[in-house]
């Protein structure tokens, strides 16, 4: 199973110490390949994808509307 | 477990875009930050790195200059998207597109097609201004010659940019700013998201969407209003009121005979839109059920538009002028009577 985290990358420090979840374009339990958006998230004015990293199936951890900081697991895919 | 993609009508357009762009070499968009920034609503967003600047055109601040040269193009046989942005500034464009986008083909005896796609995004509610808020549905949809659609969620936008795409038509595609799923403006309305296939599909003009079925009262509803009218339709459940709630999704051409067929069954008819309450959308609806048969109807037919003045900036004021849950529920209710 690998955790899919918020990238320590993802925005610029003095943006914000927040993002939001907008809309997961994938559900729990669907099977997803490295590569796929599976997520839309939101800092500050900007939109941001998140990309799949393996194959295998999505459980998501962060629920849309939730609030994850740099570091935050927001969903988790185990390969089969 | 289902391995379907929920997508929101902005990435749903965009793939259908992509799409075209991929299989089409004669697809190519004009319109102001779209090469780099992928446009102000996203609608260009990857198209720039893909296809370059020859197929993704960034140009100066002058909506004159680009509906009048993506009409020449068209007429010379290529497929222009112009990625407008607000509708309110199709004021300064008006010839290009009443006297010549809308009719060339049939001025030139079809010796000229016009196969070009004007995206707008319409609507209010976010404290813009009287001149970012319009919605502007009856001005566009008033004059013969162009094909005026407004998708209202996710799969229907894919499906009719794929249709407005492969089409010979004008087609003015209008989407509600607030249904597209901008996470700036908050998380997407739930009815805005659908699941979308990977492949291409084409949804025919002129065909509305039942949203939901009932048998007391007809709402109808365009853009972000259809989902103001199924959150009424829920409220009005507990009420025990069956409510039917009716998507055109096409103004023109405008599925008359379904929304008759509806009142004829229900007798009761609220209709909802955000351009301006006088000559616009909600009368011209109210209008093809009554010119048929005015008996049909139980109650007097209501209408749910923008108030005749400017929309205001301050927040609250808007909110007043602006269709709302609250006003189609007050107006569902009189009809009701």
């Amino acid at each position: 199973m690998v955790d899919v985290i918020v990238e320590q990358h993802a925005w610029e420090d003095d943006t914000a110490d927040e993002a939001v979840i907008g809309v997961w374009i994938y559900q729990n339990g669907a099977r997803v390949k490295k590569g796929d958006v599976i997520c839309e998230m939101m800092i500050v004015k900007t939109q941001m994808d998140i990309e799949a990293t393996e194959n295998g199936i999505l459980e998501i951890v962060a629920q849309t509307d939730a609030l994850v900081k740099k570091g935050d697991v927001i969903c988790r895919i185990t390969p089969e | 477990m289902s391995n379907s993609r929920t997508l929101t009508l902005g990435r749903a357009v965009r793939e259908a875009v992509h799409h075209e762009f991929k299989v089409n070499p004669k697809v190519f968009m004009m319109g102001q930050d779209i090469f780099k920034m992928g446009g102000v609503f996203g609608t260009a967003e990857g198209l720039g790195e893909l296809y370059g600047p020859e197929r993704v055109i960034d140009t100066p601040i002058s909506e004159t200059a680009i509906v009048g040269a993506a009409a020449g193009a068209a007429m010379a046989g290529m497929r222009p998207i112009v990625d407008f942005a607000y509708v309110d500034f199709i004021a300064v464009c008006f010839n290009a597109i009443v006297n010549y986008a809308a009719k060339t083909h049939y001025m030139s005896g079809g010796q000229y097609k016009m196969p070009m796609v004007l995206l707008l995004s319409t609507g209010g509610g976010y404290s813009n201004g009287a001149q970012h808020s319009q919605s502007l549905h009856g001005t566009l949809a008033h004059f013969p010659g162009a094909k005026v659609v407004c998708p209202t969620n996710a799969y229907d936008a894919k499906g009719m940019m794929h249709t407005a795409l492969r089409g010979d038509d004008f087609v003015i595609f209008m989407s509600s700013i607030a249904t597209v799923g901008m996470m700036m403006l908050g998380t997407p309305i739930k009815g805005t998201l659908s699941n979308v296939p990977e492949e291409p599909y084409e949804i025919p003009f002129g065909v509305a969407r039942i949203y939901r079925e009932g048998t007391d009262i007809t709402l109808v509803g365009t853009g972000v209003n259809i989902h103001q009218c199924m959150e009424v339709a829920e409220i009005l459940e507990k009420e025990g009121v069956s409510c039917e709630v009716i998507d055109p999704r096409t103004l023109v051409p405008l599925d008359r005979e379904a929304i008759f067929k509806s009142v004829k069954k229900t007798g009761r008819l609220v209709v909802a839109d955000e351009d301006y309450h006088s000559y616009g959308v909600t009368g011209e609806i109210i209008t093809s059920v009554v010119e048929i048969d005015p008996t049909v109807l139980k109650s007097a037919p209501k209408r749910v538009a923008c108030a005749d003045v400017p929309i205001p900036f301050a927040r609250p004021m808007e909110e007043e002028c602006l269709p709302s849950t609250k006003r189609i529920l007050a107006a569902a209710r009189e009809a009701l009577k």
